[in-house]
């Protein structure tokens, strides 16, 4: 399973359009905004008691409603089970803060999405390549 | 009558005579005495400064009219200071910084110069006090009205900080402002492009059977638009990345940068053919990261504007030009008319056509702001069809070894 937390609906669509063209056929599963993540991913709020299934990999939008994806992060890498969870920033900023940023708080790797559909395309294929074949880190076995 | 009487008489006479004459002779050195010492009390007088003279035990013993005026607004009038030891009559002073320096002027034999401010009236005085054997002579003046300046001097010298300081916080301001706009811009700016670009090419794939070849072109069209557009938006944020970045000045060895600029640009299409002619130890006081910003632009316009050439020639050195020492970068292109040479540094302005030369009219206007941050200057020389060349001064611009060398 892929956890895709992005707010803009249109490139939602357009994101699993790519991985589908990809020929990525895990699930997709969208989180609008930081908070809904956050909940998703330890099991709290509207996701109170509900079994939490750690995703392969979490495509991470920076700037997001509520809480925004530096957060999310940094929320992650304080949970030891979330800890090495794998995850790839995604987003339209080529700000260099961003990028050490996200680095720094613990992103496994930072794509600009770009405005040419077929260099994402381009892009999203290394990234399935990447952390859902060649990844047979420490999440793999179970989850995704 | 006898002899002995006569010579008595003639004795007396002479006498009398003699008298007379000291008489006079006293009478005149009377006179010349008098009109000296009011000439001294006139001279003495003139002075604009107050001066007294004090005996070895504190006495006046002498003052003018200023000094007597200046004593008078400190309280005393001037018939009870003559004779009068200073210190009784002005308690407020013994023991203080005036008896003090005075005291030291005297046992050191040493002329001495002071302030002192009077109290009771708020009066600031100089003195400049020089000892002699007997005593001091102190010639003393108000000078209130220039401590009041350099009291206002120093009030506006604290305004105008403040004033600084409040400015420098609203530059801050505008920066972080700037700066989120420029974030909002390189986020905002470019989701809708994505969304017209992705469903595009989305309609092109999905829908090609339905589509007639008119069709296809069109979103090509948008999708060549949407792609244009956000070149525009990334070179707006290239431009103001510019302001916004640090700036570190140190020697750089401009020579070696642009070798490696110019190995760069030809590995772009290895099959052109171009000399590159790089003047070697080439070197200036500049922001490292900056100034390989503005040689890239500069040498990627040599080598796109000459594209068309048979044979590409691009040139790097240190020359004199106009009276001043600058780097030039010279091309054998397609050059440009130098009536509009002052636009080409704004941003968006371009001289030759996107179907001859592509580009978005961004890099000079980077260039020219880079350079202005390094308090330089930078000019071209063209004609069209004749090349181009671009000017620039830098600080510590210097040229080792003047040799050409083939890159
Ligand atoms: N070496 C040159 N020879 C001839 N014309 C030049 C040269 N350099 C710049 N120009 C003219 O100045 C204009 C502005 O240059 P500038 O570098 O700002 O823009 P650009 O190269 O067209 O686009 P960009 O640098 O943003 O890709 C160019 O479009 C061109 O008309
Ligand atoms: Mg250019």
């Amino acid at each position: 399973m892929i956890l895709l937390v992005e707010d803009n609906p249109d490139h939602v669509a357009l994101t699993i359009r790519a991985l589908k063209k990809n020929h990525i056929a895990n699930e997709v599963v969208v989180a609008n905004d930081g908070a809904q993540a956050i909940d998703m991913l330890f099991g709290r709020g509207d996701f109170d008691g509900r079994p939490v299934t750690l995703p392969s990999v979490v495509l991470l939008d920076l700037k997001l409603p509520k809480v925004d994806g530096l957060e999310v992060l940094r929320a992650l890498r304080a949970e030891d089970r979330t800890r090495l969870l794998p995850v790839v920033i995604l987003t339209s900023s080529d700000e260099e803060q961003d990028i050490l940023q996200s680095y720094r708080s613990g992103a496994n790797s930072y794509i600009r999405k770009p405005v040419d559909f077929m260099q994402f395309l381009e892009a999203t294929k290394q990234l399935g390549l990447y952390w859902l074949v060649l990844n047979e880190g420490p999440i793999a076995g179970g989850n995704g | 009558m006898g002899a002995a009487s006569v010579r008595a008489d003639f004795e007396v006479e002479r006498l009398r005579s003699q008298v007379s004459t000291l008489e006079q002779l006293l009478a005149v050195h009377e006179k010349t005495a008098l009109e000296q010492s009011r000439r001294l009390e006139n001279i003495v007088n003139s002075i604009s400064d107050g001066f007294f003279v004090l005996s070895r035990e504190g006495r006046v013993t002498y003052l003018n009219q200023v000094a007597a005026a200046l004593f008078m607004r400190m309280g005393a009038g001037s018939s009870d200071l003559l004779g009068r030891p200073l210190w009784a009559k002005f308690p407020n002073l013994a023991g203080g910084a005036v008896e003090q320096n005075f005291s030291r002027a005297m046992h050191d034999r040493a002329q001495i110069t002071f302030e002192a401010r009077f109290e009771p009236v708020d009066l600031h005085l100089e003195f400049h006090a020089y000892p002699w054997e007997d005593g001091l002579s102190v010639l003393f003046q108000d000078v209130s009205a220039r401590k009041l300046n350099d009291l206002r001097r120093e009030q506006m010298q604290i305004e105008l900080e403040r004033q600084v300081q409040l400015r420098t916080a609203d530059l801050q301001a505008t920066l972080s402002e700037l700066e989120a706009f420029s974030y909002s811009v390189s986020h905002d700016l470019r989701a809708p492009l994505r969304s017209l670009d992705g469903f595009s090419q989305a309609l092109l794939e999905d829908y090609s059977d339905s589509l007639e070849s008119d069709g296809k072109l069109y979103l090509e069209r948008i999708r060549a638009n949407a792609q244009k557009m956000a070149q525009l938006i990334d070179a707006l944020l290239q431009l103001s990345r510019v302001t916004r970045a640090e700036f570190n000045p140190a020697p750089v060895d401009l020579s070696a940068l642009v070798r490696q600029i110019a190995s760069d640009v030809r590995a772009s299409d290895p099959r052109r053919d171009c000399e590159f002619t790089i003047e070697d130890g080439v070197s200036a006081e500049a922001d490292a990261r900056l100034i390989e910003v503005a040689l890239q632009n500069l040498l990627n316009n040599a080598w796109k504007f000459s594209s068309q050439r048979r044979q590409t020639r691009i040139q790097f050195g240190v020359a004199p030009h106009n009276g001043v020492l600058a780097c030039y970068i010279r091309d054998n292109g397609a050059g440009f008319d130098m009536k509009y040479s002052e636009k080409l540094f704004t941003a968006f302005q371009r001289l030759h056509d996107v179907r001859e030369f592509e580009g978005t009219g961004i890099g000079l206007a980077t260039v020219n702001r880079i350079l202005k941050r390094h308090g330089a200057r930078i000019w071209a020389e063209s004609a069209p069809g004749q090349g181009a060349c671009f000017y620039f001064t830098l600080n510590g611009l210097s040229a080792e070894a003047p040799k050409a060398k083939s890159a």
